[in-house]
Order: C-alpha cells, then sequence, then structure tokens
C-alpha cells in the first residue's frame, strides 16, 4: 500500500515536474568550451604563412576540458583549414601551434609558456581563472550557467595575431593599453 | 533555449545471428559546435564531475554524494552522511558503532558491503565488515562518495555481494590553502585544521589533523550507556605530475581511538577499547589519448584492544588496473590485484582465535569489456576470478545492458553474481555466549554456551537479477528507480551441538552453510530544482528479505536486520546574504525478528548555515530533532545505545 502510493505520488510529480520544460536540455560545459575554441579558430587571423595545411590546437597540461570533448572538434573547418587536435607533452615544445589551450595544471609555468606560445604566433586560451591577468589571450568564464570569454588584446598582440571586431564585440572583457588587466 | 540533438553516427553492428542485422539511424545532427558563438553564449550549461558523469551512464544503480551534499546534510561523521543515499542501511548502535549496509542484512558487521577509502579496502579480514568510527577525514577534503547498490564482484571482488561505497578524497591541487573548523555541540566537540600548498612546479599536497571528542549516550534503560570515545588523526597527500601524462601519488594516515563500550557477550560489561590505526598509499596513473592505466600499492596496519580480542592487522595490497579503447566499439577494462593479510590475535574472556596468527593472500584478476551494440545500447560482460586461502577459487561475472532511449531517458538491466568469502571470524573463531556454573544436584554440569567457527564454512553466494530506469524529465527534475531480485545460496547458520565432559556441558553452535534467501525491493528517489535557490530531494526504499535455514538442524544466523520501508526527504533552501537552510527527513520502519527488535522513527536534521564573508562559513545544526532519544539497532556482541537529540555550531575558516 505504501509502495503504490509512493509510486503515485512519483508518477505525478513526474509528470507536473516534467510537463514545466520537456524540451529544455543542458549541454556539458565542457562541449560549450570546446564549441568556443573551435570558433575562436574561425575569428582570428594569424600572421601570413603561419597556417599551411591545417590549424593546429595545442593541449597543453592535463586538461580539465578532457581529451573527448576537445577531440570532438578535431577534423572541423575554420578558415577552410581543418583543425588538428593534438595532446603535447610537457617535454614537447609549442612549434607549429597555433592555438594552445592551457589547462589548469600549467598555472605555475605560465610566464614561461606564455612567452614560447606567443613567440610561436600562437593564440593561447584557457579556462582557468585569471589567465587573462597573466598574460593569457582568451579566458573562457563562467558565469552562473553560461560560458563566456574574455579577451587580452596586449597578449595578442605579442603574438602577432588580429582578433576579429565579431570576438572583440561578444567579450565579455576586452584588456588593451587603456584597460590594462590588473594582475 | 537551443535544442540540440548529438550526432549519431551511423553504426554498421553485426549481431548474432538469431538477433539478425541491424542498421542504426543517422538522426538529424545539429553538434553543440555548430553553433555561432551568440548562440553559444546563451546555452545553459551543467557541470557534473566526470566520474559523476559516468556513474550515469553506468548499467548499475549508483548514487554520488557530493562535496555539497556532504557540507549542506549537517553530518559530523561519514556515516551520518550516508544516511541521504537511497537503498542504505544506517543504523547508529552506540557513540562510535554502527550499523551500516545496502539491501538488507544489517548488522554490526555487515558481511555484504564492501568499503573503500580511495581505493583502497577498509573491509575488515578479520570479521567481514567495517569498523565505520575508524573511517574519518577531513569531511571538506572528501571529493564525493561512491554508492554502488547490488553485487560489485566482478570489478571490485569478493564481499562487495550487495554493495561498494567509496570514498574519494580531493585530489592535492584542489585544497591549497588553509582550513580551519571548529565544532562544539550537547554531544560532540571536535576540530580539524588542513594545509596544502605546491611542492615545486609540478605537484601539490596537503596535511591535516582531526580531532574529536563523544559524550556518553543513554542505553536502552536510560542508564549512562558508557560508549564516551575520543578519537584523533593525521594524514597527508601529495600529488606529483612527472609528464602531463604521468601522475604519482603518495597518501597517509594515522589514527588512535580511545574509548568504552558495553560489550554484550556473555553478560554485559563495561569496558575500555582502543584502535590505532595507519595506512600508506602510493599510486601512478598514466593516462593517454586511448586509456589510461594505474598501478597502487598501500599497506595498513590496525591495532584494536577491546574485551575479547587484541587483535593486530597487517595488510599489504597491490594493484594494476588498465583501461582501454579497443577499436571503436570495445571499452575494456582488466585488472590484477595482490594482497597479504597477517594478523596477530591475543585472546581474553572467552573469545580465541585458532590458530592466534595466520598469514592469508588473495590473487585476484578480472575482464570486462564494455562493447556498443548501437550507439545507443551498451553490453557490459566481465568476470573477477580469485584464488583467496580460505575458500579456493571464486569466479563472480556480471552482464549488464544499457539502453539510451533518448539524451535524457535510459534504462538499464543487469544479472550478476558475487560472494562474500570465509574470513578468519567464520573459520578460526569461538566465543562465549553465555556461562552457567554447575549446581549440584538440580544441575551436575556447568553449562557453557560457545559459538565456534569451522573450517568447512563455505562461501555465501548471490545471484542478483536488476533492472532500472533514469530520466531527465526537465532540466529541473530527474528521477532514478532501481528494483531487484536476489537469490542468496549457501547464506550462515548455525547448528548445536553438545560435548559433555566430567563436569561440564559444552553447548556449541557451529557456524555453517545451511540457510538461503530471497530479497526484492525497489529504491527511488528524485532531484527536483523546485528554483534557482531550492532544491528537494525525495527518496524511497522498500525491501524484503525473506531467509530461510535448509535443514532442521539449522538455525539462521542472519535474518536480515533491515527495515522493510525508509522514507526520505531532503531540502537545500539558498536564501538571501548568503544564508542556507537545510533539512533531511528520515523516516525508518521498524526492525521485527527473533535477534533485533526496533520500533520505528522519523528523523528530523535540520541545519542553518551563513556564509558573511568568503573565508568563512558558520553553521547551527541539529540531528534526530523529534524526540529525546531512541535506540536505532541491537547489536549482539554489543550493548546498544539510544540515539540522543544532538545540536552543534560549526565554524570554517579558510585562507
Amino acid at each position: 500500500m505504501a509502495l503504490k502510493l509512493a509510486i503515485a505520488l512519483f508518477a505525478l510529480w513526474a509528470v507536473l515536474a516534467g510537463s514545466a520544460g520537456a524540451d529544455d536540455k543542458d549541454i556539458h560545459e565542457d562541449e560549450v568550451k570546446a564549441a568556443f575554441v573551435y570558433n575562436f579558430a574561425k575569428f582570428v587571423e594569424w600572421p601570413t604563412g603561419k597556417i599551411n595545411e591545417s590549424i593546429n590546437l595545442c593541449i597543453l597540461g592535463e586538461s580539465p576540458l578532457g581529451f573527448s570533448a576537445l577531440k570532438a572538434i578535431d577534423g572541423r573547418t575554420a578558415q577552410d583549414k581543418p583543425l588538428v587536435t593534438k595532446l603535447l607533452n610537457k617535454s614537447d615544445d609549442l612549434k607549429g601551434c597555433h592555438i594552445v589551450f592551457v589547462a589548469a595544471s600549467e598555472r605555475n609555468k605560465m610566464a614561461h609558456l606564455l612567452k614560447i606560445a606567443h613567440q610561436q604566433h600562437a593564440l593561447t586560451v584557457s579556462d582557468m581563472d585569471g589567465f587573462t591577468q597573466e598574460g593569457g589571450a582568451i579566458e573562457l568564464v563562467k558565469t552562473e550557467e553560461k560560458i563566456r570569454f574574455e579577451i587580452n588584446l596586449l597578449a595578442a598582440k605579442e603574438a602577432g595575431l588580429v582578433i576579429s571586431s565579431r570576438l572583440l564585440s561578444l567579450a565579455l572583457a576586452v584588456y588593451d593599453e587603456n584597460n590594462r588587466p590588473k594582475p | 533555449m537551443i535544442n540540440i540533438t548529438i550526432k549519431r553516427t551511423l553504426v554498421l553492428t553485426f549481431l548474432s545471428a538469431s538477433l539478425g542485422t541491424f542498421t542504426a539511424q543517422a538522426a538529424p545532427k545539429a553538434e553543440v559546435a555548430d553553433l555561432s558563438l551568440e548562440e553559444l553564449m546563451d546555452v545553459k550549461i551543467y557541470s557534473v564531475a566526470k566520474k559523476e558523469q559516468a556513474m550515469a551512464d553506468t548499467a548499475a544503480a549508483a548514487f554520488v554524494i557530493s562535496q555539497e551534499d556532504i557540507r549542506r546534510s549537517g553530518a559530523t561523521s561519514i556515516p551520518e552522511v550516508l544516511r541521504m543515499a537511497p537503498g542504505v542501511q544506517v543504523a547508529q548502535i552506540n557513540a562510535h558503532a554502527w550499523a551500516i549496509s545496502i539491501r538488507g542484512f544489517n548488522d554490526r558487521f555487515s558481511t555484504k558491503l564492501l568499503v573503500m577509502v580511495d581505493g583502497r579496502t577498509v573491509y575488515s579480514p578479520l570479521f567481514s565488515g567495517t569498523y565505520w568510527s575508524a573511517q574519518d577525514a577531513v569531511l571538506e577534503d572528501i571529493d564525493r562518495i561512491e554508492v554502488i547498490r547490488g553485487p560489485g564482484g566482478t570489478v571490485w571482488g569478493a564481499n562487495a555481494v550487495n554493495g561498494v561505497i567509496n570514498i574519494r578524497t580531493k585530489h592535492s591541487k584542489k585544497t591549497q590553502g588553509g582550513l580551519v573548523s571548529a565544532q562544539g555541540g550537547n554531544y560532540q566537540d571536535g576540530g580539524s585544521v588542513r594545509y596544502g600548498g605546491d611542492l615545486g612546479t609540478d605537484g601539490s599536497y596537503r596535511v591535516y589533523a582531526k580531532g574529536k571528542h563523544n559524550a556518553d549516550y543513554l542505553n536502552r534503560n536510560d542508564q549512562n550507556a558508557h560508549d564516551q570515545w575520543n578519537t584523533g588523526q593525521g594524514g597527508f597527500r601529495a600529488d606529483y605530475n612527472l609528464t602531463g601524462k604521468d601522475e604519482l601519488s603518495f597518501s597517509g594516515d594515522i589514527l588512535e581511538m580511545q574509548g568504552d563500550e558495553t560489550v554484550g557477550l556473555p553478560t554485559a560489561t563495561d569496558t575500555d577499547m582502543s584502535r590505532r590505526s595507519a595506512n600508506a598509499v602510493a599510486k601512478l596513473t598514466h593516462k593517454n589519448e586511448s586509456g589510461e592505466w594505474y598501478l597502487q600499492g598501500f599497506y595498513s596496519t590496525e591495532e584494536r584492544r577491546g574485551y575479547y580480542i587484541n587483535q593486530l592487522v597487517d595488510t599489504f595490497d597491490m594493484e594494476f588496473q588498465h583501461n582501454l579503447q579497443a577499436g571503436q566499439l570495445n571499452a575494456v577494462t582488466w585488472g590484477l590485484d595482490y594482497r597479504l593479510v597477517s594478523d596477530k590475535l591475543n585472546d581474553f574472556n572467552g573469545a580465541s582465535f585458532s590458530p592466534a596468527s595466520r598469514s592469508t593472500q588473495l590473487f585476484s584478476a578480472f575482464l570486462q569489456d564494455q562493447f556498443s551494440i548501437t550507439d545507443d545500447l551498451r553490453l557490459t560482460v566481465g568476470s573477477k576470478i580469485e584464488h583467496n586461502d580460505y575458500s579456493g577459487f571464486e569466479y563472480q561475472p556480471s552482464a549488464r545492458l544499457l539502453w539510451k532511449l533518448n539524451e535524457n531517458h535510459s534504462t538499464w538491466t543487469s544479472v550478476s553474481r558475487a560472494v562474500h568469502t570465509p574470513t578468519r571470524g567464520l573459520q578460526d573463531f569461538r566465543v562465549d555466549l553465555y556461562r552457567i556454573p554447575a549446581r549440584p544436584p538440580v544441575l551436575p554440569n556447568a553449562q557453557v554456551g560457545t559459538m565456534v567457527g569451522n573450517s568447512g564454512v563455505k562461501t555465501e553466494e548471490v545471484t542478483a537479477f536488476e533492472w532500472g530506469y533514469r530520466g531527465q524529465m526537465s532540466q529541473n527534475f530527474s528521477v532514478d528507480v532501481a528494483t531487484f531480485y536476489n537469490i542468496y545460496n549457501n547464506l550462515l547458520s548455525t547448528y548445536p551441538m553438545v560435548v559433555r565432559s566430567p563436569g561440564l556441558t559444552q553447548n556449541l553452535s557451529v557456524l555453517a552453510n545451511g540457510a538461503e534467501a530471497e530479497s526484492y525491493g525497489t529504491e527511488l528517489y528524485a532531484n527536483w530544482k523546485v528554483t534557482d535557490s531550492w532544491r528537494l530531494q525525495p527518496g524511497y526504499t522498500w525491501l524484503t528479505v525473506d531467509t530461510r535455514a535448509t535443514s532442521n538442524a539449522d538455525t539462521v544466523r542472519n535474518e536480515g536486520s533491515s527495515p522493510q520501508n525508509q522514507y526520505s526527504i531532503r531540502s537545500q533552501l539558498s536564501l538571501p546574504h548568503n544564508i542556507e537552510f537545510d533539512t533531511n527527513v528520515y523516516y525508518v520502519d521498524n526492525i521485527n525478528n527473533t535477534s533485533v527488535k526496533v520500533a520505528n522513527y522519523t528523523r528530523l536534521d535540520l541545519r542553518l548555515g551563513w556564509r558573511p564573508l568568503k573565508a568563512l562559513e558558520l553553521s547551527v545544526a541539529g540531528q534526530n530533532l523529534l524526540d529525546d532519544r531512541h535506540p536505532e539497532f541491537v547489536a549482539t556482541d554489543l550493548v546498544a545505545s539510544q540515539i540522543p537529540r544532538s545540536v552543534y555550531g560549526k565554524a570554517v575558516v579558510t585562507w
């Protein structure tokens, strides 16, 4: 008897709550972040001759995004070039990388790493807290239930990259000479 | 809101001839990565820890208690935290002993539940169960507690008969900085300190210390139960990233506990008890694109002094596990394990082990394959094979099928076998249950009743059939249902034997495997995010265990002292000004069998939390608020106490 009542209550609950928004569907944070990274590839201009057959996305460190989410954008095309994702050992250098996704595990080596990445004309992207403030180019920021991004134009300039106005207009914050990031 | 249908690739799958050939359909595809920036910015995300997500995808009844759940439960110990998990029976016996089981057969030593801390087993190799008072941690440093109902023998091995509880602490990277917490109340005072930092550029560590004192409860006659206890523990964890793909982790804990208890056999006696334990774990993990493996070794030692037995148990364990993707369709997991357990036992007061010292070895291997029949249908089959010194070879196979009906609904079913292997306590132990002096001429012989172990005790086994469903009705509401039917064979029983010598009659109860059982039940729970600041989680557990002796000579030893119905509702309410108000209500049915009689009770736990600063959290919590005290369980070897209403205040400072 108690069981039947409980089942009936749950069923009623399920139906009531279910009807509220049956089509709503949240997407995992990692997938959304990876999709942002793919979109960045479309709206960044690398110095002439830097891009040959593909746009190479290098993943550095122990990526909290997981290999699967970033791997899922492998093979997509941006600017008529296929995107190739690659996991780097920390001993590897960043030669040939066009986008470097820096995992939060690399926080301690940031200064050194950003310097090399920018010398290689790579766009640095990360979801670690304070990435743009520490000299990275684009930081993915988690707000309440959505993902946004911040751009550090000084870092992009250092790497010789031009970021499209469309990307700039959508950014949560843009840092440049007039609005320097506060470390 | 953007509606996403995850791409289904066209997969040609050849099933066995009897099932015919299927061609999966290509659904309309729209991937997240196809969205424009503007659309992406509008996508609502969810973030579940990866392991939690993986668990939601398994063909098993799994429940994850998150750090947030632990914090908001107001619980002060791991056993109390477990009350929230559906299908788990938690009953406190006295101030420092709990009976905890999954799907029935509850007892102080629940033989059919395997408990692990970061993959290290804490199941007692002497008495087949878990000493819960010795399982503690800085609660803030626990990442999550995974509770798996149903057999887990295929991967975890023997004694995961009815379930597995795995307590996982945070990676040391996630516990950087300091934490001090202090707590005081009418029964319990305590505090903990933790500090975490960097080890060079590639490593991190934390160290902690924790202490607590619990006052005496009252026994069932409202007299002092003499069960106060003090415990202190400390430990560390260090993780070192070797190459980006390889990580080396070390951890260790020491614990010392002292307290009182009232043992029940042969007569109620107040006595001291103490425990000292230590463990050290080293783990090497390697991750790459195609898989992951780890090699883990641990050593643990525990010394327990009490009325009956002074026990010293050392365990050494070495384990290897490898997950790999074999082609597109197969995900293979395999592992090897070696364990050496040595003990030294001193006898007192009518209890003894023979031999007094023994070393036993366990070798095991398992292989499990998860095969994607289609994108939506996944079959997992595997088995563990192990060899132990008590019962020889054991095998524990399982087959599980998961069907993702669509993105939001999935159903699963499984059939599995698991075993509880004999232990020292079952084969080599004897304890006097009663002693009656001779009273000639009426009673010419003294009478002694003794429970004796039997080297012929075999493995208890279960064959379990399970079915479950998980549904995400909306982004705010989800349900989980699991139901099972278990058949148990060779369950423990005792048979009588009388041995007469001049002046003494010994009435022996000899352990044997003369019982069997069937059990069935359902666990149901929901997670309802009523508003952004209010979450409600109702749960219901229904359980029936039918145990019987297989011959007239046998008496069933464990009738399954678990309530038939358990209801719970948890409410987490976040109010303005960083105030939280959390409510947990538990109804637990009566237990009524020959060995345990406990009335039903309703338990109310409340917590009011306030975070005036980011670095400071203050809370007041009350447990068991509805009555002054009530018993929750009766144990044979320990006189049970009544569990009182308790109130405490707590402050946590972090930096």
